[in-house]
């Protein structure tokens, strides 16, 4: 046996040197240089954890102001930032990037790959999320915080009554730590549906990727309508455009149906990957496979849309029509059904199975208790009548509480617990955990269940202080004892996982004796995760093949070599999980870490208003994102690539459906939201806002705008015929499609010509909001028409170069399917550009 | 060895519910866009143009998704046995979706028959 094995793992070692050098992160300085998923999933996790500390501190602010009438700590002012701050701190800057930080770190262990699809885009999002999330904080500590709440309702955000710099901190900066966020659900839907291990067929994909799955999803269409808000509003701060200013045709109701298209689904956001932790932590713990598979995949794609269909219900107040009001609870009636059924199937897994009540299993029962308590007051808040009675007190601070903090923050503890040997290689020695348990439940109920009864009692929310001898005085005294158990609770916690990392024994292989891809990894993990890739037959590849961690690290599985010094990891079929590609990833760089200094520049810019800095830096972010390109592509057809066990796929720049082309179709369908939310929001202004119709429409003859359309659909047009004419060709360098791409650039550089003449001849677009949406829709189009142009330029600059044959044709059709969407939407804005004076117009 | 199915399948998770949405945002548009043309007073047989606009729309959605669940219905009986196994998962989870997606779409839609006016 030894002798046999000698070699054998002489060799392992030798792979395991080889793929390090290759996958590697620098040390020193060089850490500002990481792409790697489990090094930036990791930051990820511990700066959310900071901004939770943050938020957490805010939070024991508002408690000591509030434990006693008349609180002499803070005045309404401080208070307005300090409850704002806690609440954008925690939704955007805790609970969001902690997912997304879990998801980095986890989803190409849990799916057999080495990496996420675009490492440096992982990178990039982090760094976005950093300086976002600072502005936000040095705000804060320049007592310039944002004041207005976080849903940030106009009028009280717009000009007249906020006229400093906090409402400016608030949209700028978490629309700076939004691009992450999409950047993140682009990455996370790529990688999910295109680098599987093989034979990860869908229906074997382990529940947290479902979960996470929908959740990407969700994100692509929901943040979109808060971005667009935030556009919107910034422009009508900075440049006057009263999109929501009712004296001029604009209407505060359009920010709260942007805002809420965005907020409810926020909510899901956070809840799905809580309930993916459940999923995939409570099985392990019930010894059992979790009962309903199939149906709790249903569950989570029909609660993953049908959490879209209940933004109203925020705004049951607003006087919005019965009837519209009508399919608004139908649809947050519904929602509770697939929520029911993964409850119901934890439970029937936990009775059917052989449950211990190991820490993890004990942080998932706090969430079962609370996160229930939070569903049975939200049926309460969900009757109309009693929402009216409620609305705006502690009641409703309290439920919230509960579901957030029973959904995501519980799940979280225990996901915690369960993959920290993962992740540091060690199993904690003292019982420490559990009381950390019992002092964040007891103190959460404590806090929070007490405010129930404090808002049943009339206090209103966001309010810095309170008589005595309103009956307020004792729950709310009872509610800061509680939060500062709580508080107790959660240093308890670091202190443990600190001693964890520090003292902790060596963890056993597997300790959960868990079933899952990610424990074949070495603990903690390899840079490139597994030294060779594995083949999944089943729901439980580690269940069902015991010797499947030794025989990654041997080298037996696919790609168990290092080829050329590339970093190598599988593509494969989205449903079949048959090997179709060979990805190359790209490795360490600054380059993400200068683009987010350059996306700085521009947020700064309009922060402090220098308007000429947000251009530049705008240039700057562009020429740094061409020099990503520099070391992807390459001179020469490669064809089919050894990729171990008889195997062969060829490289992603030569393959059907690589990364890339699919990251572009999952980001226009988030650029589409964003479109339709414009467009539905230049159509209710028209039908809901008082002051229609404007004084003055555009009055330009029809064709103008059709010239400008037939500019974007003769590109599109060339666009795809260089595609066509590319893929006929033989070897030979410029093969006829040079001509196109410069045509498609001309017809783009054409559009963006009459569009900038429309614009500039709409009157009045600070006179009436009817002026400021034309003018929103004309710029939506001329952005995309003059980055069109630079696509086919950059195409045609790559055919010049050498970078493209027929097979490798990625730059044209991804240019193809920009084109394409240009030509869409934009001829969609013309259309309602030069249909909208007509419809107005009595 | 079965032919594998295209990606292009996984649409069919999701058709149901996309045309769920897209009742959802219709109907919520019609509604408003009614109210403003004054369609609420306008009759059309024993209901208000507003209404029958609505109830068409609602219709109209409700008998894409029946047919769409039907086709799935077919689909499902042909791929049965020569499917691999991403296939006939898709198959069984997206019928079951598109069937939610219908019973959702009806429910949804039921205000249209109970509320008294359209547009108070
Ligand atoms: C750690 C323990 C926490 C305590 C003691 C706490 C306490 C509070 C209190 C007392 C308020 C009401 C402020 C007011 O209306 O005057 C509040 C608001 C809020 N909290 Fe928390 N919170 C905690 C954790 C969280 C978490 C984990 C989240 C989200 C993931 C969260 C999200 C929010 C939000 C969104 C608001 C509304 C802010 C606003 O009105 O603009 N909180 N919190
Ligand atoms: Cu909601």
């Amino acid at each position: 046996m030894s002798a046999a094995g000698a070699p054998s793992s002489d060799l392992a070692m030798r792979l395991h040197r080889d793929l390090d050098r290759i996958w590697g992160t620098p040390p020193g300085v060089g850490r500002l240089s990481a792409v790697n998923h489990t090094i930036v999933g990791r930051r990820f996790i511990i700066a959310a954890f900071v901004f939770f500390t943050i938020g957490g501190l805010l939070a024991m602010l508002i408690r000591a102001q509030l434990a006693t009438p008349h609180g002499a700590f803070v005045g309404p002012e401080l208070y307005n930032q300090i409850f704002t701050m806690h609440g954008s701190v925690m939704m955007f800057l805790f609970a969001i990037p902690m997912f997304e930080g879990v998801a980095i770190y986890m989803l190409p262990k849990l799916l057999g790959a080495r990496d996420l699809a675009f490492p440096r885009l992982t990178a990039y999002g982090f760094w976005c999320y950093i300086f976002g999330g600072s502005i936000l904080v040095v705000a804060m500590l320049l007592g310039v915080a944002p004041d207005g709440g976080w849903f940030m309702y106009t009028p009280l955000s717009s000009n007249a009554y906020s006229p400093g710099i906090n409402a400016d901190v608030w949209l700028l900066g978490i629309t700076f730590v939004e691009i992450s966020a999409i950047c993140a659900a682009v990455e996370i839907t790529v990688t999910i549906l295109k680098m599987r291990a093989p034979g990860m067929t869908i229906d074997r994909m382990p529940l947290f990727a479902w979960y996470i799955l929908v959740t990407a999803g969700m994100m692509l269409a929901g943040f979109p309508p808060l971005i667009l808000g935030s556009i919107l509003l910034e422009a009508e701060r900075a440049f006057d455009l009263p999109f929501f200013d009712p004296t001029r045709g604009g209407d505060p109701l359009l920010w709260q149906h942007l805002f809420w298209l965005f907020g409810h689904p926020e909510v899901y956001i956070i809840f799905l990957p809580g309930a993916g932790m459940v999923s995939t932590i409570l099985p392990v713990m019930a010894r059992r496979e979790i009962v309903g598979y199939t149906w709790i995949v249903v569950s989570v794609v029909a609660v993953g849309f049908l959490s879209f269909g209940l933004w109203v219900h925020h705004m049951f107040t607003t006087g919005i029509p019965h009837l519209a009001l009508g399919f608004f609870s139908a649809a947050s009636t519904l929602v509770a059904i697939p929520t029911g059924v993964q409850i119901f199937s934890w439970l029937a897994t936990l009775i059917d199975g052989r449950p211990q009540l190991k820490l993890p299993m004990l942080y998932l029962f706090g969430f079962f208790v609370v996160f229930v308590a939070g569903g049975l007051t939200g049926v309460m808040v969900a009757v109309v009548p009693f929402d009216w009675q409620v609305h705006d007190t502690h009641f409703v601070v309290a439920h919230m509480h509960y579901v957030l903090v029973g959904g995501f923050v519980f799940p979280l503890l225990a996901a915690a617990y369960y993959w920290l040997p993962h992740v540091s290689g060690k199993v904690a020695r003292y019982p420490l955990g559990h009381v950390a348990f019992w002092l964040i439940f007891i103190g959460f109920n404590v806090t929070f269940f007490i405010m129930h009864l404090t808002g049943l009692l009339g206090m209103p929310r966001r309010v810095f202080s309170y008589e005595p001898g309103w009956g307020w005085d004792l729950p709310n005294l009872i509610s800061s004892f509680g939060g500062f158990l709580m508080t107790m609770g959660f240093a308890l916690f670091v202190v443990d996982v600190l001693l964890h990392v520090r003292f902790g024994r060596t963890a056993p292989r597997n300790p959960w004796g868990a079933s899952t891809l990610e424990w074949a990894t070495a603990t903690p993990p390899a840079s490139y995760n597994f030294a060779s890739l594995p083949t999944v037959s089943g729901r439980h590849p580690l269940g069902d093949a015991p010797e499947l961690p030794s025989d990654l690290a041997g080298g037996r599985g696919y790609l168990g070599f290092a080829r050329e010094g590339r970093q190598e990891t599988l593509g494969t079929h989205m449903t079949a999980a048959t090997p179709d590609q060979v990805i190359v990833l790209p490795g360490p760089t600054y380059l993400p870490l200068y683009t987010a200094l350059a996306t700085g520049v521009v947020f700064l810019g309009l922060l402090f208003k220098v308007y000429w800095l947000a251009p530049v830096g705008a240039a700057l972010m562009l020429a740094l994102f061409m020099l990503w390109t520099r070391d992807t592509g390459q001179f020469q057809d490669r064809g089919p690539l050894p990729i171990g066990r008889g195997a062969s796929a060829p490289a992603h720049s030569e393959a059907a459906g690589p990364p890339s082309w699919w990251a572009m179709v999952f980001t226009l369908v988030a650029d589409g939201v964003l479109f339709s939310s414009l467009a539905f929001g230049a159509l209710f202004l028209w039908v809901s806002a008082p002051g229609w119709p404007p004084p003055q429409v555009l009055e330009a003859p029809w064709w103008k705008p059709a010239l400008a359309g037939a500019g974007l659909v003769a590109a599109a047009l060339a666009g795809r015929r260089a595609v066509a004419v590319n893929g006929k060709a033989d070897a030979s360098r410029s093969a006829g499609r040079d001509p196109w791409l410069l045509l498609a650039a001309a017809g783009h550089a054409f559009a963006l010509v009459w569009l900038v003449l429309l614009a500039l001849g709409t009157p009045g677009p600070t006179l009436h909001a009817y002026g400021a949406v034309t003018v929103a829709l004309l710029s939506y189009a001329g952005f995309h028409a003059a980055l069109g142009c630079v696509f086919a330029l950059f195409g045609l600059w790559r055919s010049r170069a050498g970078y493209i044959s027929a097979a490798r044709s990625l730059d044209l059709r991804i240019g193809a399917l920009w084109h394409g969407y240009t030509a869409v939407t934009g001829a969609a804005a013309l259309l309602l550009v030069a249909t909208l004076p007509r419809l107005v117009m009595p | 060895m079965s032919e594998t199915a295209r990606p292009g399948k996984l649409l069919l998770l999701v058709t149901g519910f996309l045309l769920w949405s897209s009742a959802f945002v219709v109907l919520y548009g019609v509604q408003g866009l009614g109210c403003r043309l004054g369609w609420d007073d306008v009759g059309l047989g024993p209901v208000s143009l507003n209404r029958g606009a609505l109830l068409a729309v609602w219709a109209l959605h409700v008998g894409l998704i029946a047919a769409m669940a039907a086709i799935q219905v077919r689909r499902r009986s042909a791929d049965r046995g020569a499917a691999d196994r991403g296939t006939a998962f898709i198959d069984r989870a997206g019928l079951a979706l598109t069937f939610c997606a219908l019973v959702a779409t009806i429910w949804t839609g039921i205000p249209i028959l109970t509320a008294g006016s359209t547009c108070s």
